[in-house]
């Protein structure tokens, strides 16, 4: 950036100002910086789970007892996914949580809620729209299919769930079979916990003369804070390496059919390491009329099944009797995104209602705009507490 | 036989093989536009840095809407 640039340019936030800067270079120097944000994140995670573990000790259950609700889990996602911006952030500090204790049955629907608060990104794009009628009825489909979706997958999945629990099961079965196949294979050769637990152990040190609930929370806020960074900076520098790359896959995927948008829906998701990234790149494609809705919804899907990579990149870092635990959150994520799409997209009807429901909230979204606005505040924030308050009174 | 239904059967043919013909093009148009767009993917990628810019755009609209719609006449 040329310091004409900088004096006339309006004045950034520090994270965005670092990120601009980072994002230049060379290439080689990019990758060096996504390694050592990487080993942050893993490090974050780590001090997450520690941090949770000290501040709550035996108590974890009984610290998320209010979790427990069938709807509490689903909009502590769905609200805190909505707030930062990103699944990732949020599925990343979720399994550094368990990681530190909090029963992988209460992480579940905190997961599925990390999907519908994505989809706030997307929306938010297509408000660019707005001055222009039709370009806007595009594109604010285009962005709400993934909500419609999303929520067609927790009214399935949730109650299936809350009842035979088949996500944890499967994840459960999984992550033993993963996590006892490394013991078996590679037995001492776990280089993620001699590289992440010294400056953990740093932390903890350096906190240690502080109450243990004081030093955990510092622990537990001291790692939220540098997943989001952390996530916010790679997402930058992947999208300025990457967005070659992301062309190619699109130029192989057009008209080749569904299958071939939800492959390359996930791998461009997997390049950028953000859901909200892919999710949000359909937006104008979609607006200026170019692609058609049908065409850009696999490639949404895409995006929930490619976003599942960090939460396992992030499991990775958790070494001891918890990792099983961890991983098991981070493919019960993986599980439920690609059972989503499998078994909605397979189903003729299934398939339609998201399409239906983007096109006739748009149709009413252009006419009326108040409508728009409506539909953000309450589906991302006013809706998830009412339900929160219904469950509870429900439930006695 | 006749000859009608022959000449019409010959015209149907041709009518279809037309129509497959310009669907083809279409197919080739659309997929056309489709690629050019996605070289501009640059710029897409660019407007996500400017969602917050969206909102405040948007909330004068929002304003004005309700204004008119709940605003003393």
């Amino acid at each position: 950036m040329s310091k004409e640039t900088v004096l006339t340019a309006p004045a950034p936030d520090l994270v965005d100002s670092r990120v601009a800067e980072l994002a230049q270079g060379p290439t080689w120097l990019k990758w060096i910086q996504i390694a050592g944000l990487v080993y942050l994140l893993l490090v974050a995670v780590s001090l997450i789970g520690g941090g949770f573990k000290l501040a709550a000790g035996d108590h974890a259950r009984e610290l998320f007892a209010f979790a427990s609700n069938p709807v509490a889990g689903l909009v502590v996602g769905t609200v805190a996914t909505a707030l930062i911006q990103s699944s990732s952030t949020v599925t990343s500090i979720i399994v550094g949580l368990v990681a530190g204790g909090l029963p992988v049955g209460i992480a579940i629907p905190m997961v599925m809620g990390a999907n519908i608060g994505t989809t706030i990104t997307n929306t938010i794009v297509s408000l660019g729209h707005v001055r222009r009628g039709e370009e806007f009825r595009r594109a604010f489909s285009a962005a709400t299919i993934h909500d419609f979706f999303n929520i067609l997958c927790v009214l399935i999945f949730r109650p299936l769930e809350f009842m035979f629990g088949i996500l944890e099961r499967l994840g459960g079965w999984a992550s033993s079979y993963l996590v006892g196949a490394e013991s078996l294979s590679m037995k001492g050769l776990n280089f993620i916990k001699p590289i992440v637990k010294p400056p953990v152990e740093f932390i903890k040190t350096t906190l240690a003369g502080l109450p243990v609930e004081i030093s955990g929370g510092i622990m537990i806020a001291l790692g939220v804070l540098v997943i989001f960074v952390v996530i916010t900076f790679i997402g930058k520098l992947l999208k300025s390496i990457m967005v070659g790359r992301a062309k190619q896959i699109l130029h192989s995927a057009v008209g080749h059919g569904p299958l071939s948008g939800i492959a390359s829906g996930t791998v461009v998701t997997v390049l950028v390491q953000s859901s909200s990234t892919t999710t949000s790149l359909v937006v104008p494609l979609a607006g200026s009329g170019v692609f058609s809705l049908r065409q850009v919804y696999p490639f949404t899907l895409g995006a929930n099944i490619g976003t599942c990579i960090t939460a396992l990149l992030a499991a990775t870092a958790i070494t001891g009797p918890n990792a099983v635990f961890a991983l098991q959150i981070a493919l019960v994520h993986l599980f439920y995104n690609v059972l989503g799409v499998v078994v909605i997209y397979s189903v003729p009807f299934l398939r339609e209602l998201p399409i239906k429901g983007a096109l006739k909230l748009a149709d009413v979204a252009v006419g009326n705009k108040l409508v728009a606005l409506a539909y953000i505040g309450g589906m991302f924030f006013l809706v998830p507490f009412l339900l929160i308050g219904l469950s509870n009174w429900m439930l006695g | 036989m006749s000859a009608k239904r022959r000449e019409l059967e010959q015209k149907i043919g041709e009518m279809e093989a037309a129509l497959a013909q310009l669907k083809l093009q279409l197919n080739q148009a659309v997929a056309e536009e489709q690629h050019e767009s996605i070289d501009h993917l640059d710029d897409h990628l660019q407007e996500m840095d400017h969602k917050w810019e969206n909102i405040r755009d948007f909330w004068p609209i929002v304003v004005q809407e309700f204004r008119d719609r709940f605003g003393k006449k």
